[in-house]
């Protein structure tokens, strides 16, 4: 999987976004640079959001709160928010999210005389038994009182098919009048709403974000971003960062030390070389490997689990000998080269799309450097969009490789 | 790629502000000057590049166990400003310590051994062609000898060269976009035969020939009496690694690097040649930088004692 283009024409800070993301290139690691409020974050998430959440009922309310301000213009019906061309592998799949008003029904309202309005649709979205609209099920057990919107919202949906266009979800905007998103495809002229679904459940499976815990999350509510800077609301801030975490499982904070994760890879080595064991008589090098990959990204440091697997014990080599430490005691830059290391090779599959914000944070420069070194080694069949302002990344990589976005003057002043 | 007294001032200048290069080797190197006209180094500046920095080459080379920042490198154009700026750094230095970051005993500067012979004033060795003899001894990198050396030179004629030693093919032959030579996969072979097979367009060989047959005299192998002979012997023996050496030592490489080396077909025209074998040069700086502490190869042997030297020589406060 891999993205080739995105074009965002405007959303927030974004404008006249085109960039290219050449599959061709080796390797397909691509830094992402602009000035600082830029917009690099706000673009990982967008693309992030709208591919990850898109196929899942129980993840559009991060679509939801991303679109909360965005409004279509006066006078107008529907409003771009972003293309993606992605490579799958055989073909390149085009995706367009758009977002389409009221007014956009108007054509639907003269056909069958009788006004349309998305609140049908948004409230009818919302029941269990909108699945029976989508597969075009007859609506047997449909409150009678329900019954009128059902209908709508069913005509709705046909009408947009008729537009090749899914329907993703609603979104109320900064009128508090609703809007809708949806996603079209144009590789085919009458493409079916299940194949786009299709598709888009297949992305959303392989994209992942990677950022630091201290993020504004564009996904948040607003009242839920502004805990970030309220006093005494941090622990808010962090209950949603921790349900964000559960609900949209390719999201990753990489300044949290993944404890679990790590003692599951141990787990995991250790049953391999026993399984091993068992089929040849020897012992696998499994476990051996894993301590020896973490020896080396931490230097005079040493990880191994403690004999029950209940938690990890650092030690750290001295002129006098080995001094055990917590896993407390690790910098900022170790436990994020080791979150790192253990979501990409033992969390995320192979051929995914990984966007990581702020790679170079809290890393020295020359681990900043190793980096694409270590991308490649651990997850060297994906493609990385890397949001930085480092220098140090850039180096590993020729200056094509670098992307941007446009600094504000130079745009404003070609 | 010449600079006029004063661009040589202004860009040896702007190396000795630059704060990173403070306790640091600073490696000069021929390639494009880098404008950085400003200290700020950012993903804006590093695209604006026209092309890839040749020091992030050997930068890529440095093996994983040291720090990647151990060299700061930087371009000053062609050979001979190279050691012109290797002397004007000194020289700035000297007048002003209080405005320079450079430690003097940390400066040093590779060069292409090329045909011609560059000459050096006030330094240890009068010319290029007598730091390549006490350098390398039969195309063998002399650890013994190095740690003297402080303007180093290319074993083989260009660094191009070393983009074409036999151990690549392994790595061309896997590349996802194949290079090419003459609309074929990139077979080292054909191309030292075509190196062989021009020689005697060279004129720039033709008029220092009696030079280039003392370099490879080594090669018992090789009748050198004449570029005819020297042809015909070569051809004898493409597949020894010691007479591919020879060529390397004498035959043109960057040209082949440059104009030669195309690419396998690929549906993105945004994509240019040049582009590709930035990306293929990457790869060859892999391979060198994957190479065992008792590697003989050049380019690591140098690194090796570069880095050597890193700690030996004294640091300032």
């Amino acid at each position: 999987m891999h993205i080739q283009r995105i074009q965002v024409p405007n959303f927030r800070v974004l404008q006249n976004v085109d960039i290219t993301f050449e599959k061709e290139f080796m390797p397909r690691i691509f830094p992402l640079g602009s000035e600082n409020g830029g917009g690099k974050s706000t673009l990982l998430q967008l693309v992030f959001i709208l591919l990850h959440c898109s196929a899942h009922e129980n993840r559009k309310e991060y679509i939801q709160n991303l679109l909360e301000d965005f409004d279509v213009p006066e006078g107008e019906t529907t409003r771009e928010l972003a293309k993606f061309e992605i490579w799958d592998g055989e073909k390149t799949v085009e995706l367009a999210f758009s977002v389409c008003n009221d007014d956009f029904l108007n054509d639907l309202s003269k056909v069958y005389n009788e006004e349309f309005s998305f609140v049908d649709l948004a409230i009818v979205s919302l029941s269990k038994k909108f699945e029976y609209i989508k597969n075009n099920q007859e609506m047997v057990d449909v409150d009678p009182s329900m019954r009128k919107r059902f209908m709508a919202a069913k005509r709705i949906l046909e009408y947009l098919q008729n537009y090749g266009l899914l329907f993703i979800t609603y979104y109320s905007d900064s009128l508090s009048e609703y809007n809708i998103l949806v996603c079209s495809t144009s590789n085919h002229n009458k493409k079916e709403d299940s194949d786009i679904e299709s598709m888009l459940l297949e992305i959303s499976s392989q994209v992942h974000l990677a950022a630091p815990s201290s993020h504004v999350y564009l996904f948040f509510t607003q009242k839920n971003r502004q805990a970030l800077f309220v006093q005494n609301a941090w622990n808010e801030y962090i209950n949603q960062l921790l349900k964000a975490k559960e609900k949209l499982p390719n999201f990753f904070i990489h300044n949290f030390l993944l404890v679990d994760a790590l003692l599951k890879t141990f787990q995991y080595a250790r049953d391999k070389d026993f399984k091993q064991a068992i089929e040849t008589n020897n012992y696998g090098n499994y476990y051996i490997n894993v301590l020896k990959d973490l020896s080396y990204l931490l230097g005079n440091k040493k990880i191994t689990p403690s004999p029950e697997l209940d938690r990890i014990i650092v030690k750290q080599e001295t002129p006098q000998g080995e001094m055990e430490l917590g896993p407390e005691d690790l910098s900022h830059g170790e436990i994020k080269k080791l979150s790192i290391y253990v979501w990409l090779k033992y969390i995320i599959g192979e051929n995914a799309i990984v966007l990581v914000d702020e790679i170079e944070n809290t890393l020295h420069p020359d681990w900043q450097y190793q980096m694409v070194d270590n991308l490649k080694e651990w997850g060297p069949n994906n493609q990385y969009i890397l949001a930085t302002h480092s220098y140090d990344v850039c180096q590993a990589l020729t200056p094509a490789h670098v992307k941007e976005l446009e600094p504000k003057l130079l745009k404003n002043n070609p | 790629m010449s600079l006029s007294e004063q661009e040589l001032t202004i860009h040896c200048q702007r190396i000795l502000e630059q704060s990173r290069i403070r306790n640091k080797i600073v490696l000069l190197c021929e390639g494009q000057i880098q404008h950085f006209k400003t200290q700020h180094f950012s993903p804006h500046s590093y695209k604006q590049l026209d092309q890839l920095p040749d020091c992030n080459f050997y930068k890529a080379c440095i093996p994983r166990e040291y720090s990647p920042n151990f060299f700061q490198c930087f371009t000053c154009g062609s050979r001979k400003t190279v050691l012109q700026a290797y002397s004007k750094l000194q020289e700035l230095h000297a007048q002003n310590p209080q405005k320079s970051w450079l430690n003097p005993d940390k400066l040093f500067a590779l060069v292409d051994l090329d045909i011609q012979i560059e000459k050096i004033d006030n330094y240890l060795f009068s010319n290029t062609e007598e730091i390549f003899y006490d350098l390398y001894q039969e195309n063998k990198f002399n650890v013994r000898n190095s740690s003297s050396h402080r303007i180093f030179v290319t074993g083989l004629i260009h660094k191009e060269a070393y983009f074409f030693i036999p151990e690549l093919q392994e790595i061309f032959d896997n590349c996802v976009h194949q290079p090419t030579f003459e609309n074929n996969p990139l077979n080292l072979q054909n191309i030292y035969q075509k190196m062989v097979e021009t020689l005697e367009e060279d004129k720039d060989l033709k008029n220092s020939f009696q030079k280039m047959a003392e370099r490879i005299a080594y090669c018992e192998l090789l009748d050198s009496n004449s570029i005819e002979t020297l042809q015909e012997t070569i051809l004898d023996n493409l597949g020894n690694s010691q007479v591919i050496n020879a060529l390397l030592t004498i035959a043109k490489s960057k040209f082949y690097w440059e104009k030669h080396i195309q690419f396998s077909e690929y549906d993105n025209d945004s994509i240019t040649r040049e582009i590709f074998r930035e990306q293929l040069l990457f790869k060859v700086a892999e391979f060198y930088k994957n190479q065992s502490e008792e590697s003989t190869l050049h380019i690591p042997a140098l690194i090796r004692t570069l880095h050597q030297l890193s700690f030996t020589t004294q640091s300032t406060v």
